[in-house]
């Protein structure tokens, strides 16, 4: 937990993020690196990692493999610039593969292209919450 | 010395025990005369016979036959030593029935087997609970205790976490490390990551008393009530004790919330993203309700941001009220942040960091009615926003409420219409520089 404020993320975003996430309180220093390592490789600068973990906890208890899939489809899919991505709407880190695909794949058989879902979606990241 | 006579035998037999068992008793009760042994027998038969059936008897004298070799009276003592640790005779009962030598230890014995366990992290209130359901803890050296432990967090746990999980679900403790092993391979066989495993058993250890069918089922379940495969899985992994939840109770639970006043594809839909709604109760789901109804919003509003957002039943009226503050605090009234919650209820979602970035930089470029007017473009990352601006402002066109929507344009149509990419934008106009220039200076102007 020292990890959140060194971090930079203030007591009453981190008494939130517990409020919601217990477990969160027992996450070990390596756990939480690891990652923020993830969200550094996807070029997020400090403010928006302090964004996306303070605003998405739920993001500290996924996978790192499930994670790092999730990453892998979105750059497979076109999307690019994630770290604005997620610091746009940090929920996102919270699908998995398999249900952007599902849903990129309906629209697709709606008669979409794949370049266009990708801009809308990119475009309005709400738009995730619909995934 | 006592040998296998037939007139034995015979008595055994007409107690209800088969010959194998007769054999395991008397084999361990060898000092004993026939004619004391059946007179001991006897009595210390019909004395449990009191307190336990027939079968739960023999089950109990075949695992410890040292029982038959016990005095009624001490039997009663051990009783009551063990009411004077904290349980109730009827407790006591059931404990003998799982581990009935608790009958053969001396209450120094156990009281050590207290303080064993209080050395390793455990309350004395724990370890007396930990035994009502798991008394075999009794019968456990120190050493073996240890060893569990050990083995435990050899899969991944920390020594505390394995303390904490067997104070939730001391069964644990009746688990052999293969057995432990092979329920985590068996989940991995399920969809689940090893890390994952570990995780879920963390937040929810009873799952290492479900067998693999009793999930697989439950995952068939789910999936006849809407869910795909991949996302019962999904949900399990945020919200575990689904597993212990019976279809019924899954179905009542849909049932209910349907009378809040959703839909049942709405409730799937809210559950897929939030899975612990299954493990709020219904009246607490209506004073959330309530609460919000008390901040202003009506009912229907409450019902449709939590279509939207349904981790807002996650959230404590005072985290809600706080959030309220927060926005308050940063120049909006509260019936403007009424108005921008009703419509982007995932702001109560947001950080107070977030927020305070994103208003202190919409305020910087008077466009402080942004939020209120079209509070769903908060999502956009500043640093987005800012590279637009900045973008625009170069071009000598000044961005204002009345074409605000030109920091929202989709990026195709951006890229299309200025001949530049996100990414070329995004380094041009570095809103981490401007951030470090503006420290200590206020206003973007």
């Amino acid at each position: 937990m020292i990890g959140l404020f060194e971090l930079g993320i203030i007591e009453e975003t981190i008494n939130n993020m517990i409020e919601l996430f217990p477990e969160i309180k027992d996450m070990n220093e390596k756990d939480l690196q690891k990652k923020v390592a993830i969200l550094e490789k996807m070029n997020c600068s400090k403010n928006q990692i302090i964004n996306i973990i303070g605003s998405n906890p739920e993001y500290l208890t996924k996978s790192n493999t499930v994670v790092l899939n999730l990453v892998s489809k979105l750059i497979d899919l076109g999307f690019r610039n994630l770290n604005i991505l997620f610091d746009s709407n940090p929920y996102i880190l919270n699908l998995e593969a398999f249900e952007i695909e599902n849903y990129i794949n309906n629209r697709i058989k709606n008669g979409e292209s794949l370049e266009d879902i990708v801009d809308d979606l990119d475009s309005n990241p709400y738009l995730f919450s619909e995934v | 010395m006592i040998n296998d006579t037939q007139k034995l035998k015979t008595f055994f037999l007409s107690l209800g025990y088969t010959e194998e068992e007769y054999l395991i008793i008397i084999n361990s009760l060898k000092t004993y005369t026939e004619e004391t042994l059946i007179k001991k027998v006897n009595e210390i038969y019909n004395y449990l016979l009191q307190d336990y059936t027939k079968e739960e008897v023999i089950k109990m004298t075949k695992a410890f036959p040292i029982i038959y070799g016990l005095s009624i009276e001490n039997m009663k003592q051990k009783i009551e030593d063990m009411v004077s640790l904290g349980y109730t005779g009827d407790e006591v009962i059931k404990m003998t029935k799982l581990f009935p030598g608790i009958y053969s230890r001396s209450i120094e014995t156990i009281k050590q087997k207290i303080e064993d366990m209080v050395s390793l992290g455990y309350k004395r209130d724990e370890v007396v609970k930990i035994a009502r359901i798991t008394p075999e803890i009794y019968g456990l050296s120190i050493e073996t205790i240890k060893q569990k432990v050990n083995d435990t967090v050899s899969l991944g746990y920390k020594k505390e976490e394995v303390i904490r999980m067997t104070k939730i679900y001391p069964s644990i403790y009746s688990h052999s490390i293969e057995v432990l092993k092979q329920k985590i391979e068996d989940m991995v066989s399920l969809g689940y990551t090893g890390d994952e495993v570990i995780k879920m058993t963390k937040l929810y250890p009873q799952i290492y008393g479900l067998s693999i069918e009793n999930m697989k089922q439950k995952i068939e379940d789910m999936v006849s009530l809407g869910y795909t495969g991949d996302e019962v899985i999904k949900m399990t992994k945020l919200f575990p004790g689904i597993y212990s939840r019976s279809i019924e109770t899954i179905k009542q639970k849909i049932g209910d919330i349907v009378s809040l006043g959703y839909t049942k594809e709405e409730v799937i839909k809210m559950t897929k993203t939030t899975p612990q709604i299954y493990g709020y109760s219904i009246e607490n789901m209506k004073q959330k309700i309530e609460d919000m109804v008390s901040l202003e919003y009506t009912r229907d509003d409450v019902i449709k941001m939590s279509k939207i957002m349904p981790g807002i039943f996650s959230l404590s009226i005072e985290t809600i009220k706080q959030k309220i503050e927060d926005i308050v605090s940063l120049g909006y009234t509260k019936d403007e942040v009424t108005k921008m919650t009703k419509a982007f209820p995932q702001i109560y979602c947001q950080s107070k960091e977030t927020m305070e970035q994103k208003i202190k930089f919409y305020d910087s470029i008077n466009m402080h009615e942004l939020p209120v007017v079209d509070p769903k473009q908060l999502m956009q990352s500043t640093a987005l926003s800012y590279a637009r601006y900045m973008f625009y402002k170069e071009k000598g066109i000044e961005i204002i409420m009345d074409n605000y929507t030109k920091l929202f344009v989709a990026n195709k149509r951006f890229e299309k219409t200025y001949g530049i990419t996100k990414k070329e934008l995004l380094e041009k106009y570095d809103y981490e520089k401007y951030l470090e220039e503006q420290q200590g200076i206020g206003g973007l102007k």
